[in-house]
Parts: C-alpha cells; structure tokens; sequence
C-alpha cells in the first residue's frame, strides 16, 4: 500500500515515528496525526461498515461530524467503542479496531441487508417486528443488534480514573479559531478572567489550514494570550452543552491521547463553567450534498480534503472531482492541484464564477453549470445541470460542499432560537437569551478577517459588559475578497441511494417516506426515519434532510426548519460526569468517633445511610447468629455496651424552647423537669409519624432532643422550616450537636453497677437517678451526661461524651463492667432485643403509619395545637380499623417468620389483613418472633393467622399477641 | 503513647503524603481547636456584638465574613450565629466562658469536638478546591477573611480563607465526616500532590 503522506506541509512532525494499529496491522504515522490522518496517510480506505446496509465506508470528514470512521479504541478493560477517528490524537501503542462488520471489514455477510434495501426502508423496525409479541425479545431484538451493533463496550470495570472541576470566568470563549482568539485576547487584555476552551489538539481552528502569514498571526496571539496570567487556555476540552444562568459543561480529554494515564492522572476530567459572559467560536460545519452513492469510501467533504491536504500532509485521493454550490472548495480544488497526486475536476452547479479563470490556469478542470450524478468510487458521472446523459470521469475521491453551516447548537441550547440567512441558505444564532454572542463563522462571518474582527469586538463588548472596559489594539489579518453567492442546492436526484445521514443510513427516499406517511414535521420525520439521530446529530446532512422534506411538503426550508439542538454537542462518557464519585467514593462515609476501636476490635462493619456501624463483633468459630445470640445474651443476663453515636442531637435553646417543642411533639415537654427525659414523637403536617426519640431537659431554657438515625437532617431541617417561617416570633435557637457528643449505650441488669464503679459525682441508685433521668458526672475525669432510657428493654442507660474523649470513656466503661463480663454489641443483636421488646422503628415509621397504629394514640395531648394534628383527624387516618402494630409468633416454633410477609386468614384467602414489618429469631423466647401491622389489631390479638411469603412460597400459622414480647410491663427498665 | 490518647482523629495507619509530586503542591493539617457556636437571642444581636468585642477583643464579622481578634476568630455562620474559634489550650473553657460572658443574650453550644479543622495551603489549593466545591475562589472574589457555609466534598463544610501569602483556607467539617473528607481532598489533590499533618500528639 502506497504512502499517501505529502513531502511537505502541515502541522505534524516527519521526523518522528509512531507506531500504531488498525484491525490488527501495524502502520506507522507522526505526532501531529489524528487516527484518521494516519489512517489516509497509509492508504486505508476502508474504515468502516454501515449501521443498518453494511455498506463500505470510508473517512467522511476531519472533525466530530463525522459518521463512518467510528472505531473500538484500545482493547481489555480500556476498550472504547465508537471513538471518531478523526477525534483520536495518535500516540504509540495505539490500538484500533473497526467495528460493525462480521466477519471482517472487507467481506461483510450482513451487506446483504444492502442488496433488499427497499425492504428496510424507514419505519421498517416498527412496521415489522409487531408480531407476535414474545418474538421481539427473544427473536428479534437479539438479531436487530447484532446487524445493527456499534461496537463493544468494556466489559471489566474501567481501570482509569475521572474527576470533576468546577471553574468561573468573566468570558468564557469556546473555539480558538481567528474569532476565538482574537476575542480572548482583547477580553483577557480589558481584565477580564477568561478561559479558552478547544476541542482540538491544537490551537487555531481554521488557521490551521492557510497560509505562512496567518501562521505567524496565531502564534503571535498565542504567545500574547499565554503572557495573560487571566487567561487560561484549556486544549481537548470540549465544551458539550449550554444551560441555564450562563452555566456550561464540558469534558477534557486529559489522557486519551496516551495508551494509558501517567500515575495519579485522571483519563478525562469533567469540568462546569459558570461564566458572566459568553463568546461562542464554534465555525461553522459544511454539508453535504444528496446524491447516489454519495457514502462510497472515497467521498469526502470538500473543508475535510483541504484539512489533510494543509494540516497533516496527507493526500486524500488521487483524481479527484470537486462538486460544490459555493467558493469555499476551490481552495481544496487549488490545495489537490498543489499536491499534483492526479487530475482535478472542480463542478459547480453554479453557472458563473469569478475563480473559474484562476483555476483553470493552475490546469484544473472547471465546469461550471454541472451537477455529479453519480460517484462509485472509482468514477464520478456528470452532466449539464437538469439535463440528460453524463459524462465518466475517472475519480477516486468525490469532495462536497454543500454550503457552510454555522455551529450554532451552543447558541441554541442557550435559548436563542436560530434565524434562518438565505444569503448563506443556513441557520445563524438567534437574538441572545443568555449573556453570550457569537463570532466569526459560527455567526456566519465567513474568512479569518471578518472572524478576527468581530471575534475582537465579541470579546471587547463581552468583557465590558462583564465590567471591563480597558481597551486594547492587536494587529487583525485582512479581510478577504467578497465571495459570489452560494446557490442554495441540495440534492441530485438519480437510482440509487441517496444518503442524508450516513451514519444512521436515512436516505432521501426515506425523508420523502416518511412525508408520505404523515410525519412531515421536521421533529416527527426526524425521529420516524432516526435522521440526526446518531452521534454526529446530523452535522453534515440534518439540513439536507429538511430541504428535501420542504420540498416534499412544497415549502420552503426555512419554513420547515431543523429539530431542536440539544445537549450533548459530542458524545460523552458516563465515566466522566460521574468523576470522582464512583465505587467507594459514591457517597459520604461518616464514621463515629469509636470506628477506630470497632475495627481494631473485629467488628463486622457495615454501611446503614451514609453511617458506617459495627453490626456484630463476630469470635473466632462463630457463624450465622453466634455473635448475635451472644451479645444479646449478654445484655438481657449481665451488660453490654453498645456505640449509639449516629442517633440525631439537636440542642434547643431560649426562653420558648419548651414552647416550640410542644408544637413539634404530639405530647408535652413544658411540663417536663429539668433533670427528666420523655418520650416524643413527631408527626408530618399531613398527621402521619414523622419521627420520635427521647428529649432531655438539661435546664429551665435547654433541652436535648434525640432524633432517629436516619432522621437527624430532616428533622433539623423541620425546625428550621416552622421556626424561620411559622413561628418567627419564638425566641428559641438550635443546632446539631451529633459530631459534638459520642454516646454509648449501657445496657443490662448489671449495667448500674458496672457505671457505679466509673462515674463520679452522680448517684446512680434508682431512687437518687430513677427510669428517665438525665444527670451530668464523670468517667475517667471526662465530663459526661448521663441519660437513664432504654432502647433493649433493659435497665439501661446512655452515656454522652465528648466525642474526642470517646474511646477513653468507653474503655473505662469496659474495664468496670469486665467483672460482669461486659460484652460490646452491635447493630443486630440491637435490633433483636428491639423487636422482642416491640420498640417501633424503620419498618414501622414509614412514612404510612398514625401515632395511633403504632399504638402510642394516647400520648396526642389533649389541647394545644401542634404539627400534624388538624390532618391527623382526617377520617381515613383515625379509622379504628387501620392496621396496628401486633406481635406475631408462629404456632409451630420451629418455623421461620419472613420480613414483608402478608397476614391473611387462610393461606387461600386473597384478601390481606396487614404484613410483617419485622423479624428476628428471640432469644427470649427460642423461636423467630415478628412485629406486623394487622387491620383491627387490638381485636385480632390472641387469634391464629397465617403469615404467608408467596415470594418464598412459605404459609406459617401464627399467633398474634401484643407487640412486646419480653416484660410488657416494662418492670426490668425501672428496676 | 497509647492510642487511647492519641489526638489525631485519624488513624495512625494514614500515610502522610501522595500524589504525583508528594507534598508540595498542597500541605493538608489537622488542626485541634477551640470551637463554640454563639447564637444570639431574638433580638439581642447588638448585645452579644459589643459583649465580644469588650470581652474577647472579637469584633463580630458580618454574613460570609470572618473577623479575628486577639482571643480567636469569628466565622459568620448563618444568621444571627457565628462560631467562634479558639486556640486548643482553651477547648475545656471557652464555652463556659462565653456563656457567662454573655449572660443569657446567646445560646452558647460547644462545638470543640462536634468539628474538625483542617488547614490547606500551597499553590494549589484553589486548584483542588475547584474539584470539591462549586464556588468561585478567586483571589478577586474570594479575598482573604471571605467565608461560606457550603459543600466540599458532598459535605457540609466551612470554608475561609487566611490572610497569607500562599492560598491558605481554613475548612470546618462535621468531625463524624473528617475522615471522608480527608479522602476526597486527598482524591482532589492526587494530580498535584499533597502533604498531610495530623494533629499533634500532646497531651489532652
């Protein structure tokens, strides 16, 4: 295979090597190449199959329009399906593959869907795969990818690392063409903090591709740009959506152009600006022109051609026609002559040109009036406009130009609606919603002068509209020649097939369908025919198609229009917007201040929230509820002691304390005496249990209030609410104090005697310090609070201490209950003694339960308003027979019980009464027990039902009894 | 020493430095303070202003502001609120202090333990900041004595930034959340590099 590599030119790098390889070849290219300069620089002219014929494709276009050259990057668990090879920066050991052939590129069984192509015409999937219903799961739908797949993603977990950054700027200028630049400089020289952002490699954009003089202009600009401590210049970045507030996302390629990140590098680093103004930079796209065989490898679009003939050095083809409606591809025209690789024909379907003269001295063929009719990669047909028969000429490469497109889609996603310029038969941005302009070709100012001049302006107006009003003078390039008029042209109508969007393989015949058919919106046939569908959203064809839909609706283009821009601008990796915030760094981690002990004590650690809790702290040999039995044991026949640090503690303060918590809680805490603790619970404004917990009342004005684990930010934001908003007239302040205060819990006949032995200066006896009280003391000359309240049924007390003195009082704790055989316990055995001594919990405040279903209607005060009150009356919440909260036991006390189990009367009984909400095996009681909630609870009490878990395909008798299965006398806590 | 009295909140097993260049870029220190959130009654603002200032030599800073003293720093935290940071020799009695100070024109809650505080310096420290937090710290409009209650690190933090010539802010969190925190800033400084300094191993 010949080198197609010119002697000279361009920005890549002779004298250096890279190796790479292409479905399993290894070719060689330079810095400077992308994948697809490379690519055409060793005569690959094949890259690709079609998405839905598999017909031969080869490199389209240089940019992110384009639609065929998609290939697998990399390989193993760094394996990228559809990268763009004109978006790949080629580096050595880069490893590419082609992707949507079976089973090889050049022989494709599957291009026989080409040859029945009037089959699979638009619609075709819905039209056909209709029935029977179960076939399109197991028949069709598996046959459909496999014709229609576009590469193979990863199927290890990606090794490389993503991060996000956040940035602000006064001017945020996206693309670094001659407006991009220009615009950054007189913004970044008034003052103002600008960031550049560009896609590419390489700065320059266009000017990229001319001439020696404009050369030395953009290193001039670079070089002033980079003298600018306020200007940052961000390369590989693109910028992929435009939201509200002047907020703008994008995603850098930070490592892709390497075989793999440097250590401690991020693969690709998402990044947000939040910019007070806007200069969109972004060029403009050329298009294409409909006509058959427009997609066979070797058409190119005329500004791609020029781009690796001038940047990379590269020869696209050999003899080449040229077919345009515009003056912007006689520079590709002159760019093939310079290169002298073959014969040049340059066809214009316009019947006048002022360049023909020009052209034609440089021995290029020029015929004007003409039209293409046909290209099958080897000769291109042409013949006058309109008229009959053809002329062959022999050609390898068919360059298009359609006309320019501005890259308005930024402008678009920022509200300003597209206004249609027929002197460029395209769209330009619309008036500005947002604080943004746009210049140069992106505003449809076409040549580096004019993009220079009104980038210039751009940036100036942007910078003092951002507060920065210094001015500065910069040399600009001259403004070009005034061009001849493009003649708006779309398509050449002929056999064969048309393609509007090659990547999703729509065909004008298609759009013309897809009219006939009653989807003549631009947004219906758009997604009737999966037009502008693909990744490249349709940069080369979307406005083709509506030119050809306008026609079949007999309106004009503008009339018809193009759908709706939206984000993303290119496609964009998951692994990027999730950044840092995968695996263990998903979510926040909180760890109590004793989390160290538990690990170095063996603790079987587990998340609950974002809390990470000692569940049991397991002994060598034991296994299943071992742990469990035992510390739980230990509790109900000696001490245990217990890390109760995640529950929620919110310190209330000021004279209307005990008012604003009346109002809070359906019971009473101005009654309560300092030095008490009570109960409470809390219900939502619409009168269902919100939360509940002990409060304390440490003083006349201060109390301590103990939330759930899971509610402690909720219920603080409760108060904030009411006390900011409906009742700003009470005096009364709070603040979380969970990280302040560590707390364990004691818990155990024995636990007095063993906190007699550590506490100074408080009488533990139950007369001095009965059930309920809160007192202060000392444990190992660390000042504690005191709390008597029980959560496992026990004589039981907690202990608050500040939370950097924790392990100290905890192991002082120990070493005073070591005579009883103090035992630490975890979360299970919590919960086990929880549910056998019937405390509500999780399960059962769950956000669908009345204070009077959990059995607790009675501690609703009799008078005073409070939350929750007026809708808890409602008479669906205080119907009598709502499900209460019962005990369950079953019959058969060698049965197991299941969470999430039905009550029903008879295993065959279709109706449910209520279900489980929690179980555990007792060890009070040798046999699982359970808490349920049953319709009619209170008359139920004593009957057998049955518990049945269809899931589990189990049905248990059971007896239904009251909700606390040790002392329902409540004796052992005050004892 | 035991581990028992160990001051860092951090397990000794924490290496003191990463990243790609090591310590440089971003010196990350633990630092034990005195910490107690004043909050003044419903209408005794001025009060408590002219208490601290007689008192403390502390002139109340207003919202998103801090202000420092010769006794400690003022951070401005929500409205009518400020935490008041002191030197860790005054953990055990800044908060008794205060309170009778002020003499029931604020309530006075000791935070010393409830927060942890870590100081983050070095040319970088905005660079990493930007990874975690989604507010502008630009020297224009972030200057030194600036202050904001807002998320570092998907936590709710305070942030301030110290008269110094390098970057240098100091970053309140939540002490149940310091150790995730500590693993995002160090996440967030890994392509720069970074330095950690537990707390000191003095006595309590």
């Amino acid at each position: 295979m010949t080198s197609k590599r010119l002697p000279s030119g361009g920005s890549v790098d002779r004298a250096k090597t890279i190796r790479f390889s292409f479905d399993g070849r290894s070719l060689t290219g330079h810095p400077g190449d992308t994948l697809a300069s490379a690519l055409l620089a060793n005569g690959v002219r094949l890259v690709g199959r079609s998405f839905k014929y598999h017909r031969p494709r080869g490199i389209m276009t240089a940019g992110p329009e384009e639609p065929n050259a998609l290939v697998e990057l990399r390989d193993g668990a760094r394996r990228e399906p559809n990268s763009k090879a004109t978006e790949i920066e080629l580096h050595d050991g880069l490893v590419s593959a082609s992707q949507n052939r079976w089973p090889s590129l050049s022989f494709d069984l599957m291009a026989v869907n080409g040859l029945a192509g009037s089959v699979f015409s638009a619609g075709f999937y819905y039209k056909t795969f209709m029935w029977p219903k179960s076939f399109w799961e197991k028949l069709y739908e598996p046959l459909i990818r496999r014709a229609a797949g576009l590469g193979r993603a990863a199927s290890e977990p990606d090794p490389d690392h993503y991060e996000a950054m956040h940035a602000h700027c006064d001017v945020l200028v996206v693309g670094s063409g001659a407006a991009g630049l220009a615009a950054a400089r007189s913004a970044g020289e008034a003052g103002a903090r600008v960031i550049v952002c560009e896609r590419d490699f390489l700065l320059g954009g266009g000017l990229l591709l001319l001439s020696p003089a404009d050369e030395a202009w953009r290193k001039e600009m670079l070089a002033s740009l980079e003298g600018l401590p306020n200007v940052e210049i961000l390369t590989r970045t693109n910028v992929f959506g435009y939201y509200d507030h002047n907020l703008l996302g994008a995603v850098e390629r930070v490592a892709d152009h390497k075989v793999q990140p440097d250590p401690h590098e991020v693969r690709q680093r998402y990044r947000t600006f939040r910019a007070k103004q806007v200069v969109l930079a972004t060029g403009a796209s050329e298009r294409l022109i409909a006509l058959p065989g427009n997609d066979r490898p070797g058409t190119m679009m005329a500004g791609a051609a020029l781009t690796y003939l001038r940047r990379f050095g590269v020869a696209p083809g050999r003899n080449a026609v040229v077919f345009t409606n515009n003056d912007s591809a006689y520079e590709t025209a002159l760019a093939l002559a310079e290169a002298r690789t073959g014969k040049v024909t340059l066809v214009d379907v316009r019947a006048q040109s002022s360049l023909a003269d020009a052209l034609t001295a440089r021995g290029i063929n020029v015929r004007l009036g003409c039209e293409v009719t046909s290209f099958d990669g080897k000769t291109a047909m042409i013949r006058r406009r309109g008229g009959a028969g053809g002329e062959k000429i022999v050609a390898d490469l068919l360059s298009l130009s359609g006309g320019w497109n501005p890259n308005v889609q930024l402008a678009s996603q920022s509200g300003a609606k597209p206004r249609w310029d027929a002197t460029l038969a395209s769209h330009v941005p619309g008036d500005p919603v947002q604080a943004e302009r746009s210049a140069g070709a992106a505003n449809g100012s076409f040549g580096i002068g004019a993009a220079a001049q009104e980038g210039a302006k751009a940036g100036r107006d942007a910078a003092a509209a951002a507060g920065f009003e210094k001015a500065s003078e910069f040399a600009l390039p001259q403004p070009g020649r005034a061009e001849q008029p493009i003649a708006p042209f779309w398509e050449v109508e002929g056999p064969g097939k048309s393609f509007v969007d090659l990547q999703h393989d729509v065909t004008a015949a298609d759009i013309r369908l897809a009219h006939r058919e009653g989807f003549s919106h631009v947004e219906h046939a758009k997604r009737y025919t999966t037009h502008g569908m693909a990744t490249d959203q349709g940069k080369l064809g979307s406005l083709v198609g509506s030119a050809i839909l306008a026609e079949a609706r007999g309106e004009t283009v503008d009339a018809v229009g193009v759908p709706t821009h939206r984000p993303y601008t290119m496609p964009v990796a998951f692994g990027a917007l999730a950044g840092h915030a995968s695996g263990a760094h998903f979510q926040p981690v909180r760890r109590t201040a004793l989390h160290d002990w538990h690990l170095r004590n063996g603790a079987a650690m587990q998340p609950t929230g974002a809390w990470m809790r000692p569940f049991f702290y397991p002994k060598p040999g034991e296994t299943g509820w071992d742990p469990i039995f035992r510390e739980a044991r230990a509790v109900r026949s000696s001490v245990g002691i217990c890390d109760v640090s995640t529950l929620g503690k919110i310190d209330v303060q000021g004279p209307d304390a005990a008012t604003f918590l009346d109002r809070l809680y359906i019971n009473t805490f101005s009654t309560l005496a300092v030095g008490k603790c009570r109960y409470g619970v809390m219900l939502r404004e619409d009168g269902i249990v919100f939360d509940d917990g002990t409060t304390s009342r440490l003083a006349e004005d201060h109390f301590l209030v103990t939330t759930t684990t899971g509610n402690a930010a909720p219920v603080l934001e409760h108060m904030e609410f009411h006390a900011q908003t409906v009742w700003p007239e009470l005096d009364v302040q709070f603040c979380s104090v969970t990280d302040q205060w560590a707390q364990i819990a004691v818990a155990g006949p024995k636990s007095r005697e063993t906190l007699a032995a550590a506490v100074e200066g408080l009488d533990l006896a139950n007369e001095a310090f009965p059930f309920m009280s809160a007192g202060e003391g000392k444990i190992s000359g660390v000042p504690v609070r005191l709390f008597r309240i029980s959560f496992s049924g026990e004589l039981a007390y907690e202990i608050a201490v500040p939370s950097g003195r924790a392990e100290t009082v905890w192991e002082a704790i120990l070493a005073a209950g070591k005579r009883f055989g103090i035992v630490p316990y975890g979360l299970e055995a919590m919960s086990l003694m929880r549910i056998e001594k019937g405390h509500a919990a999780g399960p059962e405040l769950n956000g669908q339960t009345t204070a009077a279903d959990l059995g607790m209607g009675r501690m609703m005060k009799k008078s005073g308003d409070v939350i929750g009150r007026v809708l808890a009356g409602r008479p669906g919440l205080a119907d009598p027979g709502r499900p209460r909260l019962v005990g369950i036991r079953p019959v058969d006390t060698s049965k197991r019980l299941r969470g999430g189990a039905h009550i029903v009367r008879e295993p065959s009984s279709g109706t449910s009464m209520g279900w489980v909400s929690s179980v555990t095996q007792s060890i009070e009681h040798n046999c699982w027990i359970g808490l349920a909630l049953v319709e009619n609870g209170e008359s139920v009490k004593g009957q057998r039902l049955v518990a049945i878990s269809p899931l589990h395909d189990e049905s248990v008798e059971v007896t239904i009894t009251s909700p606390h299965h040790v002392d329902p006398e409540n004796a052992r806590v005050r004892a | 020493m035991s581990a028992l009295d160990r001051r860092s909140r951090f397990p000794v097993s924490r290496s003191l430095s990463g990243g790609r260049n090591g310590g440089d870029a971003l010196t990350i220190t633990e630092q034990h303070a005195a910490l107690v959130q004043v909050t003044a009654r419903k209408g005794r603002q001025n009060d408590v202003s002219a208490t601290l200032s007689r008192t403390f030599s502390i002139e109340l800073p207003a919202s998103d502001r801090v202000a420092s003293g010769s006794t400690g720093t003022a951070i401005w935290v929500q409205p009518g609120s400020w935490l008041i940071r002191a030197s860790d020799d005054q953990r055990e009695e800044l908060a008794a202090r205060l309170r009778q100070a002020l003499d029931g024109s604020a309530a006075v809650v000791d935070q010393s333990h409830g927060r942890s505080v870590f100081e983050l310096s070095g040319k970088h420290a905005q660079s990493v900041l930007a990874r975690l937090c989604r507010l502008d710290l630009h020297d224009r409009v972030f200057p030194p004595g600036s202050s904001a209650s807002t998320i570092v690190g998907h936590v709710s933090c305070q942030l301030y930034r110290n008269e110094a010539p390098v970057p240098f802010f100091s970053l309140i969190v939540g002490s149940t959340f310091a150790e995730w925190l500590l693993d995002e800033l160090q996440g967030a400084a890994a392509s720069h590099g970074w330095s950690f300094q537990p707390a000191q191993n003095a006595a309590a």
